[in-house]
């Protein structure tokens, strides 16, 4: 299937809702560009704005100030029906009163096309989407899953040039997200349409984008590979909301040539070289699963299991220390290892060569 | 201030850029400029209108009128009969429509369906049929007054008539708003007091009663409205106690003072949109009603036997009135004079059809020309006022809801001062019957439209301009098929309305468009109450015949369409 690649821009866009008390800025001076083929996932809390950039990429809000460019031409005032877009809803919104067939078809009847061919069409991207044999269904005697398909058929089988999806898999159980969240990663690269993604769900944002966007308040925080956003957020908040985290405060004692010289746990220790000026104390983010637990007079630190929780693949572990901080550590494949009992003491130990230190 | 200032700013902004969005929708942008256009013409104008000639009697800018009606004990008089009249009827009526909803949603009683039909029939009955009725069994020649009490020198007319036929006529706004608000009050609440030690007098007086007040509260004041506009009933049966709207009708078409008629339909008008602001815009927005989609349990406490046969004898007492009313109409068809013969005849049907064919026709020509057009464009202004935003929605969404407010008297003259002269004449015409239904009775399609549309996920809209559609195309294919069950409830209701219209359409009608409310009129004016009878029996049976019709050619209006996940 031809599908004319096209990037996706957001101009420095703005969009502020007049509420009844205050006005909401939901959109804050984004900008961002999506190269044609890419999957990009706009990610953040509710409330954030990446909804509502997404629905300005769509079309209908009107941006407060900024432009949306798709395929290198600026569609701010183009309506969304001449925008070529499709996207897929978090409800579906498919349309009740129309068999499944139909619902997939709708969008072939504004775009000049024999009804033959549409036929065709249809039949072949039912088959893609895993949908033969339902057509004569009707929407509401799907199950959740095969709407979900039917939502993501009636959006490709238009051919867009950008693809939209607004939280398209909330609405599914956990299985099926995953396995949903792999079908629409496969067939986005297949046909290599541009696509931007919005989800609250980090686990779904990492595992099927090309780059994430972070947004807060509005505004983003960070532009990443889901690897960079992991291992190196720029933000606490990115941090945080990426996955599970310990803040450990480092203070710079003093940077060399190729080290620099730092003060952990109240222990001097030196670190691969870092441009932060001594003095300074800055948090370094290191996930559970880099802590290791031995025996109390190993590692850099110890501390009191305060809670223990077992996971089947993991057991997740708080930890009390002694200055007030708490922090938690994931231990993979417990079977190997005698687990520590909550009230035990345990050394805690990590790899300082890949220490990532925020702002 | 500053804040203010930037706010000012920001409204200023986002008016603007509504502005850009509907720019770039013409078909959108044309719907509203024309949906303005017309309310401005046939909404707005007619009242100014009214307006301007109460104000310049002779061409000049003047109060006479006005100090006129003041200073006349007996104008003085009619506007006070009228608010007492308004508040006597929205009082009881109230009380009535309590004790009806009250009794289906928390009483227990038997027969559920038959007292909720009966209360709710008396909105569909024809005008004039109550009063009919009331003088067939209590006027001078009632069945009951004369020949089952005796009495001599009994007066049915006035006050007391009226309180009966507008108390009975118009329970049923009352009980539709506290039906609503019953249902939508979870019982759960009033388990709750009882489980805390609350006797069951002590859970109603102290949890139920304060949860209705602005529901309560709402009732009575669109039952005052109701009362305070009507024509048909005052007109037959108020005697010498004068009102408002008969009289601004008198000074208009009886003795042709324009100017004083016009300011006697302002008195009309004040009080009328007073109420209605109050409601809608104060009592309303106080309601503790929340709407959370989650059915609530329909475990209820049951009342006390004795409770419960107190409300079941109030209902049945009620219906009881209401189907001898009925009863009352049809035999009033078959008996050769009222009182004096009481021989079974058909000759009423022969002189009624004689006299009445004519009406009959072009009062269904009208209705159904007005019924789909009424129905269309309450939709359109729906879709307006849920889905789009453009600057002025509000001021668009108040004007196409102000019929509701506006006294049909006050209409009626707008509409006779508004449309006597070129470019827009049309007096004497069918258009100006037809148009003065459809903006009377398309607030209320656009409430059902509304309440259709809130439920209906905005996304399946978004989902059909997503993939091509414009906004036009999305209203046909998608819009009306999910909103067919309330479009057909307003196009019943507006049919209904239509038939049965009197107060503005008695001045419009001409000898070429007759409408049979106002041949009822004039039948029970010289006295023919059997010819009167059988016509409002011909208004009923049409009625009942085109409701059942809509049914099954267009589908059950109760059907709900499943929609979104």
């Amino acid at each position: 299937m031809p599908i004319e690649h096209a990037s996706v821009v957001l101009d420095r866009l703005v969009k502020v809702f007049a509420g009844s008390g205050r006005d909401v800025v939901a959109v804050n001076d984004v900008t961002l560009s999506i190269q044609p083929g890419e999957l990009v996932t706009l990610l953040g809390p509710s409330g954030c704005g990446k909804t509502t950039a997404l629905r300005m990429v769509a079309g209908f809000e009107m941006p407060t100030s900024g432009k949306v460019f798709i395929g290198g031409r600026d569609v701010t005032n183009t309506p969304p029906n001449l925008r070529n877009t499709a996207m897929v809803f978090q409800s579906y919104a498919l349309f009740p009163h129309m068999t499944v067939r139909e619902n997939i078809g709708y969008g072939l009847r504004f775009r000049n096309i024999a009804k033959s061919d549409a036929g065709e069409k249809v039949e072949r991207i039912m088959e893609l989407v895993g949908l033969s044999g339902l057509g004569d269904r009707s929407p509401n005697q799907l199950s959740g899953g095969q709407q979900q398909r039917v939502a993501l058929a009636r959006a490709l089988v238009v051919e867009p040039r950008v693809l939209l999806f607004d939280e398209p898999l909330s609405n599914l159980d956990a299985k099926l997200r995953e396995q949903m969240r792999g079908e629409i990663r496969r067939i986005q690269k297949s046909l290599s349409i541009t696509a931007v993604y919005v989800t609250h769900d980090q686990n779904e944002a990492m595992s099927i984008s090309d780059r994430v966007v972070v947004m807060r308040n509005g505004q983003i925080e960070q532009v990443g590979t889901p690897e960079d956003i992991y291992a190196k957020p720029l933000t606490r908040f990115v941090a945080d909301f990426v996955g599970k985290v310990n803040f450990i405060p480092v203070s710079i004692v003093e940077s060399g040539q190729e080290e620099t010289s730092v003060e952990i746990f109240g222990r001097q220790m030196t670190i691969p070289k870092v441009s932060y000026s001594s003095g300074e104390t800055h948090l370094a983010v290191v996930r559970p699963e880099e802590l290791r637990l031995m025996p109390p007079d190993n590692g850099f630190v110890h501390g009191e299991v305060t809670s223990r929780t077992y996971l089947g693949s993991v057991v997740e572990y708080d930890l009390a220390l002694s200055d007030g901080l708490t922090l938690m550590a994931i231990e993979y494949n417990p079977k190997a290892k005698p687990p520590f009992e909550i009230g035990d003491v345990a050394g805690v130990y990590f790899d300082l060569d890949k220490l990532h230190l925020l702002k | 201030m500053e804040e203010n200032q930037s706010k000012r700013f920001d409204r200023w902004t986002e008016a603007k850029h509504e502005l850009a969005m509907v720019c770039r929708n013409p078909i959108l942008l044309a719907t509203i400029l024309l949906v303005s256009a017309l309310l401005i013409v046939f909404v707005i104008y007619p009242i100014v209108q009214v307006i301007r000639v109460s104000l310049k009697p002779d061409g000049e800018f003047s109060l006479d009128t006005y100090g006129y009606l003041l200073s006349q004990w007996w104008l003085r008089q009619t506007f006070i009969n009228s608010v007492v009249l308004g508040v006597i009827v929205a009082t009881l009526g109230t009380i009535v429509g309590f004790t009806f909803a009250y009794a289906l949603n928390r009483g227990d009683i038997p027969r559920k369906k038959f007292f909720r039909l009966m209360a709710q029939l008396p909105i569909i009955s024809p005008p004039f049929m109550f009063c009919l009725s009331v003088i067939l069994l209590l006027g001078r020649n009632g069945i009951i007054t004369k020949q089952l009490l005796g009495l001599k020198n009994f007066d049915i007319y006035g006050l007391k008539g009226l309180v009966l036929v507008q108390t009975m006529g118009m329970f049923p706004v009352a009980f539709m708003v506290l039906d609503g608000v019953l249902q939508a009050i979870n019982p759960d609440l009033e388990e709750g007091a009882s489980n805390l030690g609350a006797s069951k007098a002590k859970v109603f007086w102290t949890v139920t009663v304060p949860l209705c007040v602005p529901g309560i509260a709402s009732s009575w004041l669109l039952v005052f409205v109701t009362s305070l506009a009507d024509f048909a009933n005052p007109v037959v049966i108020s005697g010498k106690f004068d009102v408002l709207s008969v009289q601004a009708y008198f000074q208009f078409t009886g003795l042709y003072n324009m100017p004083r008629g016009s300011a006697v339909a302002i008195l009309l008008l004040i009080p009328a949109m007073l109420a209605f602001v109050i409601e809608r815009y104060w009592v309303s927005k106080k309601s503790y009603v929340t709407v959370t989609g989650k059915p609530t349990s329909y475990r209820i406490i049951g009342p006390s036997k004795a409770t419960k046969s107190a409300l079941t004898a109030v209902c049945s007492i009620i219906s009881g009135i209401i189907l001898l009313f009925y009863i009352t109409v049809i035999a009033g068809a078959f008996v050769r004079l009222w009182g004096i013969d009481w021989s079974f005849t058909l000759d009423h049907f022969r002189y009624a059809w004689d006299v009445g064919k004519d009406s009959v026709r072009s009062t269904l020509v009208l209705s159904a020309w007005a019924t789909p057009i009424t129905g269309l464009l309450g939709m359109v202004i729906a879709f307006l006022l849920v889905r789009t935003r453009f600057p002025g929605k509000n001021i668009l969404g108040f004007t196409s809801m102000l019929a509701f407010a506006v006294p049909g008297t006050v209409v009626g003259i707008g509409y006779i001062l508004a449309f006597n002269q070129p470019p827009l004449l049309l007096t004497g015409t069918a258009a100006i019957i037809v148009l003065c239904f459809i903006f009377r009775e398309m607030p209320v399609a656009i409430e059902a439209g509304v309440a259709s549309l809130i439920q209906i996920d905005p996304s399946i809209e978004e989902a059909s301009t997503n993939l091509g559609a414009d906004t036009s195309y999305t209203f046909r294919c998608i819009t009306m098929p999910l909103v067919r069950p309330a479009f057909i409830a307003g196009l019943s209701y507006s049919f209904v309305r239509s038939m049965t219209a009197v107060s503005a359409v008695i001045f419009l009608v001409s000898a070429r468009w007759n409408h049979l409310t106002s041949l009822i009129y004039a039948q029970t004016e010289i006295m023919r109450l059997g010819a009167a009878s059988v016509l409002s029996l011909f208004l009923i049976i049409i009625v009942v015949v085109i409701f059942g019709l809509m049914r099954v050619f267009l589908g059950e209006p109760v059907t709900r369409v499943r929609v979104g996940n």
